[in-house]
């Protein structure tokens, strides 16, 4: 493959473990519920995304490694 | 669990996809020509263009894109099986190693021709469904596309070629979207990809098909109920890039397994081939501001790594943002959704107001946005025409008195 450009890499968002929706990575406060975008809630957790998210973290993890 | 399954297609963006702007997704218009004549149609498609493509430059094409590392070609129209090379072409494409797929309004695509494609190397179809019979035909402008389209879908299941629709939301079809679910769901289809009708070409003359940037208040929270009604029965419905954005229901079609909406990746990630070769970032861009030159005088190697034309979505900055886009909370992810739609709506991409977030959050504040047209397109294919933003007061819900008088 021929090298075709560079660009600058998307902002990582995550969801907000309180209402599931989406927020700057880091962010404590979530914009939309006000509430604690760390806290892990019933809901997401139950919900399936924690473990999504944990495996989404590895597959950064190794895809910054690989580049 | 409430997300779905996986359904990674090829094309699906990696990180190093992204920093390197590798055209992962190429949608390649083969001819202009088309069978069908849609009020809706941007490129405004019917004649073939006056210096198509030959198929051995076609084929050139493809060895190009092969090496610049892209993963999937979706051939279009016009009516792409109306060029009496499209097998060919189809086969050269497989034949690169690059995955084939083919987006129809199917009229007159007989059983054969889909079988021939299909042992040509043709993974995938998209059939294009705009709402029941009747309203259908007229989107469509030719009696009897409807059952065409829905006899194509049995063929691919007998066949048992992939098989997607696509769904061009206008504001006539949204109360209609269950009842065309259903059907999809019936014609076995797996895939139901949705977009909003886009401001350009023939739909700027028929302007009253158009959704107002209000009806998403409306519109997304059915897309939702639709969304988990057919995980039910193995339909996934996929939103466009002009669907969206971070809304509430996000997290349905874009949830974390899928990636979440990283901006418009036309010039990026997406190449659009218009016939004659020109090469925009995204096959639906307005040519005139977004032509980049053609495959003829310049390689697509060299076009990509240089013209301006495709390099704009490239550095992420937030400076072509304006309007609500500009101080939105999501403007660095989002930077302004999708570049056709804005774009073609008010002759300059980074203002969206088709969007839900954006809807709600002028919704809490008591105000609306709709759209008016005040200058017609010409009649040129992917012309765009020009619409006023008016925002205005919200309509005050009638109280349960109002209601009872």
């Amino acid at each position: 493959m021929i090298a075709s450009g560079h660009a600058k890499a998307a902002p990582v968002l995550v969801l907000c473990r309180q209402c599931v929706r989406y927020v700057f990575e880091g962010a404590r406060t979530c914009p939309h519920c006000h509430g604690d975008a760390l806290e892990i809630s019933e809901r997401y957790r139950d919900g399936g995304y924690l473990v999504i998210e944990t495996m989404q973290r590895i597959d950064r993890l190794r895809e910054g490694s690989e580049s | 669990m409430d997300q779905a399954l996986d359904d990674t297609p090829r094309r699906r963006l990696s990180l190093s996809d992204q920093l390197d702007c590798v055209p992962v997704y190429v949608v390649w218009e083969l001819t202009l020509a088309c069978n069908l004549k849609c009020i809706h149609c941007g490129s405004r498609a019917g004649h073939r263009r006056a210096r198509e493509l030959t198929t051995d430059e076609c084929i050139d094409v493809i060895r190009q894109l092969a090496e610049l590392g892209t993963r999937e070609i979706s051939i279009i129209g016009g009516e792409a099986f109306i060029r009496r090379d499209w097998l060919t072409i189809i086969r050269a494409i497989s034949d690169h190693g690059i995955d084939c797929t083919m987006q129809s309004g199917a009229y007159k695509l007989s059983s054969s021709m889909l079988r021939s494609a299909a042992d040509a190397g043709l993974l995938g179809l998209g059939v294009s469904i705009d709402g029941p019979e009747a309203l259908h035909d007229r989107l469509r402008g030719v009696r009897g596309s409807y059952r065409e389209a829905l006899r194509v879908l049995d063929d691919c299941r007998q066949i048992g070629l992939t098989a997607s629709v696509n769904t061009q939301i206008t504001a006539s079809v949204m109360p209609d979207l269950p009842q065309v679910m259903e059907t999809i769901i019936a014609a076995g289809a797996k895939y139901w990809q949705v977009q909003l009708t886009v401001a350009m070409g023939n739909a700027v003359d028929h302007d009253d098909i158009l959704l107002q940037p209000y009806d998403l208040a409306t519109l997304m929270p059915l897309l939702a109920e639709l969304h988990l009604k057919g995980r039910a029965h193995d339909l996934v419905l996929l939103p466009g890039n002009n669907i969206g954005y971070f809304g509430p229901h996000e997290v349905l079609w874009r949830g974390p397994d899928r990636g979440y909406y990283s901006g418009c990746p036309a010039g990026q990630n997406v190449i659009g081939l218009e016939a004659d070769g020109t090469v925009k970032g995204c096959p639906s861009l307005a040519t005139d501001r977004y032509g980049a030159g053609d495959v003829r005088s310049t390689s697509i190697a060299e076009l990509w790594q240089s013209h301006p034309a495709l390099q704009f979505n490239r550095a992420r900055g937030t400076d072509d943002l304006w309007g609500f886009c500009r101080d939105c909370y999501y403007a660095e992810a989002c930077r302004g959704g999708c570049t056709w739609t804005a774009d073609s709506l008010l002759g300059r991409r980074g203002n969206n107001p088709y969007c839900h977030h954006r809807v709600l959050t002028l919704a809490e504040r008591g105000i609306r946005e709709r759209i008016v047209k005040v200058e017609d397109a010409p009649a040129l294919p992917f012309a765009t025409g020009r619409f006023a933003l008016i925002e205005e007061p919200l309509p005050r819900e009638p109280t349960p008195e109002a209601r009872c008088t």
